[in-house]
């Protein structure tokens, strides 16, 4: 049972953390990343108390909380493809130094660009000058794998024992992935990941040839806001090409605000898919997380 | 010279029908010398002079020279034809040439004029005019097959429909024509949302249609399944309609005709794409280690196949073997990249392109 195993050994990971927060050694314990907001902003300050949590129907008691202790695996998975050539590129490559600049000491990140073909930029590091390096050296050409890339990016998690962020840029249509949309979705919902993920709004294209995005609405990112929202993550929109730095910065920030609820499950047996729900207990707000887990 | 485009693909169309009509009232047939200099350089193979001549004539020329061209009387009734041929080619490259560097040049004078050629010289072998044989017809066809590869290898399946469509009427029985208009629709089947703007063969706007992916499968599945009927042994017929049985949920089928693709070809690529093909067939009947042998068979052929280790280590992923899995993605997106064939299979007809451009090239230049 993957998920339970990655929790148990959160314990060394955080050992030496300055809350002392610990899980039992031995238990089987599943980890809940879920982000809580008042609608518009995160909600700092609550506590395990505050959260009720229901594992396939089954009340669960929420035994440990994180907020930011834990390191961070960020998996920058950026479209390259010929749509991003020029400003926005520049905007985005601006975007992943931004990220790369707010790694803390025990966080690392990797890079995975994408158009039709997927590369390796960095493999996970936490050697920034490398990371740099890999972004600066991006350019832009070719169709777009999308669906390949998210795949890719949530395949290539460690053994370690770390909070996996996946950020995920595109600007565009998928156009050339093997797998499909389900495909992804159904090893998003297996991962233990949270995706976000970064759109970008089009202005009305009329009377142009070829695939084309809704004239009538933002850019059509289905896909992003499926796989985003099957790992608790979410869907980001910068407004244009200079609003696309911030975003990645927005996205990270509100990544570090998430809390990482830990629970022993009772009750519940068996592999195979667990739902599950998390809500607030006596006050309002939004808690968004995974719809499940998948235990092996 | 009036530069850029002159004239509007409705004004020019008007023009040219007009001249069939006309035929037999303007007394000057001849062509100009730079123009027929410019077809001998093409014809010699020297494209460099062909088209500076051809630039030096200037477009304004063209739909004038192209109702003369349409002329019985514009050259001898043995050479006619291949003053059309080479016209249609000439003007078609230069074509090709406007429409490389930028957005698809609608209106094209060279598009437009070489496409009447094209309707011209089916019309005359439909005629039974003597020296337009079965072997003009077929360079009209491959002419409507040149353009989609174009248009395809552009994602402009708004344009490249209504070409295809035409052709398939004066070849409806053509096993090339319906696998087009088949990868015409595999393409759009492919799109998760999005629109369409179709245009008519004169690049008049028609229609914006959201694409409807069930529909676009349904079709395309619809043109294959005629194609191989047609040619059992065309191999990328039963490659593409495994595909598209395989996404449609026909499994059974789907291993079928991959299997038969497979045993039809020796090419490399195409037994590479069948073997994809035919993992993913069994990783969606649950058949997760039947799938990695297919995929392991398809990297020895290929070992830098991306696409092949993406399916790979996905199969991995659900069987539990994440660490493969990871490990898999890993090599290959550090992998040094050669093409994976996919990444032109995926494009409809674009593949064809250069060797398509080479057979007409060599057909007009014998």
């Amino acid at each position: 049972m993957r998920w339970q195993w990655a929790v148990v050994a959160f314990v060394a990971a955080l050992s030496s953390t300055p809350s002392g927060q610990q899980f039992r050694s031995g238990a089987e314990l599943v980890s809940v990343d879920v982000l809580v907001t008042d609608g518009r902003s995160p909600i700092a300050g609550l506590t395990a108390a505050d959260f009720e949590l229901t594992d396939n129907g089954v009340p669960q008691t929420v035994e440990q909380i994180y907020v930011e202790q834990l390191p961070l695996n960020v998996v920058m998975v950026l479209d390259r493809s010929g749509s991003v050539r020029g400003e926005r590129l520049r905007a985005l490559k601006a975007g992943a130094l931004t990220v790369i600049d707010r790694l803390r000491p025990r966080d690392r990140a990797a890079l995975v660009s994408f158009s039709h073909r997927l590369d390796l930029g960095a493999a996970l590091t936490g050697d920034t000058a490398t990371l740099r390096r890999s972004v600066e050296t991006l350019d832009a050409e070719g169709s777009t794998a999308l669906r390949d890339a998210a795949f890719a990016a949530l395949a290539l998690r460690t053994a370690e024992v770390t909070r996996t962020l996946v950020l995920l840029f595109s600007d565009g249509l998928d156009t050339a992935s093997i797998l499909s949309e389900a495909q992804v979705l159904e090893i998003a919902r297996r991962s233990d990941a949270i995706v976000y993920t970064i759109g970008i709004r089009e202005r009305p294209a009329r009377n142009r040839p070829g695939y084309r995005l809704r004239s009538d609405r933002p850019v059509d990112h289905r896909f992003l806001e499926r796989v985003s929202r099957e790992t608790g993550g979410r869907l980001l929109y910068a407004e244009e090409n200079r609003d696309i730095e911030r975003t990645f910065g927005r996205a990270l920030d509100e990544f570090n605000t998430r809390y990482v609820l830990g629970y022993a499950p009772r009750g519940v047996v068996g592999s195979g898919w667990h739902r599950l729900e998390v809500r607030l207990k006596k006050r309002s707000g939004t808690v968004l997380a995974r719809r499940g887990y998948f235990a092996e | 010279m009036i530069p850029g485009r002159w004239c509007t693909a409705a004004a020019l169309a008007i023009a040219l029908a007009a001249s069939g009509t006309a035929a037999g009232q303007d007394t000057d047939s001849r062509l100009p010398a730079t123009y027929l200099s410019a077809l001998a350089s093409y014809r010699a193979g020297d494209l460099a002079a062909a088209f500076g001549k051809l630039q030096e004539l200037g477009e304004s020329e063209v739909p004038g020279i192209t109702q003369r061209l349409m002329r019985p009387d514009v050259a001898g009734a043995s050479s006619w034809p291949r003053l059309l041929t080479a016209a249609i080619l000439l003007h078609t490259e230069a074509f090709l040439i406007r429409s490389e560097a930028g957005p698809w040049p609608t209106g094209d004078v060279y598009l437009l004029t070489a496409h009447s050629l094209v309707r011209r010289l089916l019309a005359l072998a439909r005629e039974g005019q003597p020296g337009i044989g079965e072997s003009e017809r077929m360079l009209a066809r491959d002419w409507y097959l040149l353009l989609a590869s174009v248009q395809h290898g552009r994602a402009d399946v708004g344009r490249s429909r209504a070409f295809l469509e035409e052709a398939l009427k004066s070849f409806p029985k053509d096993a090339h024509l319906t696998l087009a208009l088949g990868a015409d629709h595999e393409m759009l089947s492919d799109q998760t949302a999005g629109y369409v703007n179709f245009f008519d063969t004169d690049g008049r706007f028609r229609r914006q249609s959201e694409v409807d992916a069930d529909d676009e499968l349904g079709e395309a599945i619809r043109y294959m399944e005629q194609a191989v009927v047609l040619d059992p042994k065309q191999v990328e017929g039963r490659l593409r309609l495994g595909r598209l049985l395989y996404r449609r949920g026909e499994l059974d089928r789907a291993a079928q005709e991959l299997d038969a693709a497979r045993q039809l070809t020796s090419q490399d690529q195409l037994r590479y794409l069948a073997l994809v093909f035919r993992g993913m067939v069994e990783a969606a009947r649950g058949q997760y280690e039947r799938a990695n042998s297919f995929y392991s068979d398809a990297l020895r052929l290929l070992p830098s196949g991306q696409v092949a280790a993406i399916a790979k280590a996905e199969a991995a992923y659900l069987r539990g073997r994440v660490g493969e899995a990871a490990a898999t993605i890993q090599a290959t997106l550090q992998q040094a990249k050669k093409d994976d064939p996919w990444w032109v299979y995926n494009i409809g007809e674009w593949w064809h392109f250069e060797h398509r451009l080479a057979w007409i090239r060599k057909y007009v230049q014998q």
